[in-house]
């Protein structure tokens, strides 16, 4: 029941992460920002050069702030309380509440994501084995010099570029998220939207995990038991990929489990380039208009997309790797 | 002090590498560096030059990076402007010159921040042990699970907004203390060996107290792996810089590489595509140039590696 005993912790601890993010959050937006900055009304007073206290303070109890100590844990309580009846709050902004936002937006992100992890996996894996297998000389050399490059240019620089140079030499640009239209209403429109973004979104991991991919190809390879595969008259090819693959990727599993933060940043930059209605360009946009209770809510939710990716990658070592046990 | 002798042809030569004098065995290290890491040595030129532009931008820059020409607006490569002019007849090198003083300012002061938080933390958690060192290591996992970027672009979206804030500082701020969590695992793994090494007993039992045995004995063998964990950060804090800034959320009022590329660069795409293509350019060949001295600096100095 060892096994049993490791499930548990790990949640535990997946349970411990979110509830520190929660209070991270919390704490940050409403009593950290104001207690250093501003808070919502003086900004919006700000923008409009108009002071007026009282209407100050009427706009303070519309947006439920306040500095007093007893207040600010009711209203922890409460979202927190929310939380667990499937309430995410509502946005101060248009009234409507995330939860709905939540089940239009969330396919369209994770859509997004899990073709962008699919894509890069399937360039990173075959390229980084390649670069292995040609060790030290000129394909290896070309393919770690595009990668680190890769590594260093920002994803949404190449997603400009290919806009920009598109339109210019060729006359085309990716249909923006203006015209969007959801896979259950028009899959083909649908599909031309998201496959840009989409591949653009893995780019970047990709890098990271075929450098990866390669020093462990290298470190298997000079393996005993891929030398008793040899000698055994197996072909290369079955060698490779049985014997020295399977054990190579093992640790990539944990390399995807740790570019996921960056992934799901990506899927955040590349929405508002591509104006898709994603979870990422909601966070943005609810950023900028100050909408406390989407921020939070947002926040969490992106927080338990990751806690919950590690959870899968920590849970499946065991049936990874027979020789990992718990 | 016999470390110089005459040599019979009558000049100074040092008896041991270790009696020269200090800037001598600086250079010297720095060409063991360029001949055993050759792609590294690139990489550590480019951050001289680019911190040597952050620095020297007003007497480099060929113009002020505010000064507008409307009448020169959306120029192309001339003599005058070597890559154009922006929207406003603004000359893009001297911005993108001054632009590095943003990135530099932002990369070095986190990473300062970072570096020096992940050693508190690794070296007093790995030192103590325990229950103590179990509990902060739960934090620790709970911190490395929270989406960076994600809390990064919801504090500086807010904090951007506020007048009267310096938003470098907070930058620098946020970065910082966000990417403790990351570092100071591998700190805490390496005290974690230092621990029963031969001279940390030696220093206990001649009576040394755990904060002089935390600062003399374990710090200096771990600032390595710190200056490494700093060099290979600065890159990413760089991209995530920009990254903040081309989303509208960065410093305002001068310029930054992040978001030249997103406001300029965006607007004058079909116009003038050099205002997308140069910023790009310049992050990438930072982010690049720590990104190869980082490794090399890794290969050379961590304990780990070493063969």
């Amino acid at each position: 029941m060892r096994l049993g005993r490791y499930v548990l912790q790990r949640l535990m601890l997946a349970a411990l992460s979110l509830w520190l993010v929660t209070i991270i959050v919390f704490v940050l937006l409403r009593v950290i920002v104001p207690i250093f900055y501003a808070d919502a009304v003086d900004i919006l007073a700000a923008d409009v050069s108009h002071n007026d206290p009282q209407r100050a303070a009427e706009l303070r109890t519309e947006y439920g702030l306040s500095s007093n100590p007893t207040d600010l844990a009711s209203r922890y309580v409460d979202w927190i309380g929310g939380i667990f009846t499937g309430d995410l709050g509502t946005s101060i902004f248009n009234g409507r509440t995330v939860a709905a936002e939540l089940k239009d937006r969330l396919p369209v992100s994770l859509e997004l994501g899990l073709i962008g992890l699919t894509s890069g996996l399937l360039v990173a894996i075959p390229l980084g084995v390649a670069a292995a297998l040609w060790q030290d000389r000129w394909p290896d050399y070309f393919l770690r010099s595009i990668f680190i490059m890769l590594q260093s240019v920002p994803g949404f620089w190449i997603a400009i570029m290919i806009i920009t140079l598109g339109s210019i030499w060729y006359n085309w640009a990716p249909p923006l998220g203006t015209q969007f239209r959801y896979i259950q209403d028009d899959p083909v429109a649908h599909l031309k939207i998201m496959w840009l973004p989409a591949l653009l979104i893995g780019l970047t991991p990709s890098a990271g995990l075929m450098r990866i991919v390669r020093t462990q190809m290298l470190e298997v390879m000079r393996q005993d038991y891929v030398r008793t595969a040899r000698s055994k008259g197996l072909t290369e090819r079955t060698v490779i990929v049985r014997h020295a693959m399977r054990n190579a990727l093992v640790p990539v599993v944990t390399v995807i489990g740790l570019s996921l933060p960056g992934l799901i940043a990506g899927t955040a930059i590349f929405e508002s380039i591509f104006t898709l209605p994603g979870m990422g360009q909601y966070l943005v946009g609810s950023v900028t208009r100050m909408d406390y209770p989407v921020i939070q809510s947002t926040n969490l939710v992106f927080a338990f997309l990751i806690v919950m990716a590690n959870l899968a990658v920590d849970l499946s070592y065991p049936f990874l790797d027979r020789r990992i046990k718990y | 002090m016999a470390t110089r002798v005459t040599s019979t042809a009558g000049e100074f030569v040092y008896r041991s590498p270790s009696d020269r004098p200090l800037p001598l065995r600086m250079v010297y290290a720095l060409a063991r560096f360029a001949r055993r890491k050759p792609l590294g040595f690139v990489g550590l030129l480019m951050v001289f030059a680019l911190i040597f532009l952050a620095i020297f931008a007003p007497q480099v820059a060929p113009y002020a990076a505010n000064k507008q020409n409307i009448r020169h607006s959306l120029e192309g490569s001339s003599s005058a402007h070597w890559l154009g002019t922006d929207g406003l007849g603004r000359d893009v090198l001297s911005r993108l010159i001054f632009g590095a003083r943003i990135s530099i300012t932002v990369g070095f002061g986190a990473v300062a921040i970072g570096a020096t938080g992940a050693a508190v933390l690794g070296i007093v958690s790995g030192y103590f042990g325990g229950t103590f060192d179990k509990i902060v290591q739960r934090f620790v996992d709970a911190w490395q699970a929270m989406p960076y970027l994600v809390i990064l672009i919801t504090f500086m979206g807010i904090v951007s907004r506020m007048p009267n804030v310096n938003i470098v500082l907070a930058l620098v701020l946020a970065m910082g203390i966000l990417s403790i969590a990351g570092s100071s695992r591998v700190i805490r793994s390496q005290v974690l060996t230092l621990k029963g090494a031969a001279f940390v007993e030696a220093a206990e039992s001649m009576g040394a107290g755990h904060t002089r045995i935390m600062l003399r004995c374990i710090l200096p063998n771990v600032f390595p792996l710190m200056l490494v964990n700093a060099t290979v950060g600065l890159g990413g804090v760089i991209l995530a810089e920009a990254t903040l800034s081309f989303l509208g959320f960065g410093p305002v009022g001068q310029p930054s590489w992040g978001q030249m590329l997103s406001v300029e660069g965006r607007q004058y795409m079909r116009a003038a595509p050099g205002l997308a293509v140069y910023p790009g350019l310049f992050i990438g060949a930072a982010v690049f140039g720590f990104n190869i001295f980082g490794d090399a600096l890794r290969d050379v100095l961590d304990p780990r590696l070493r063969k």
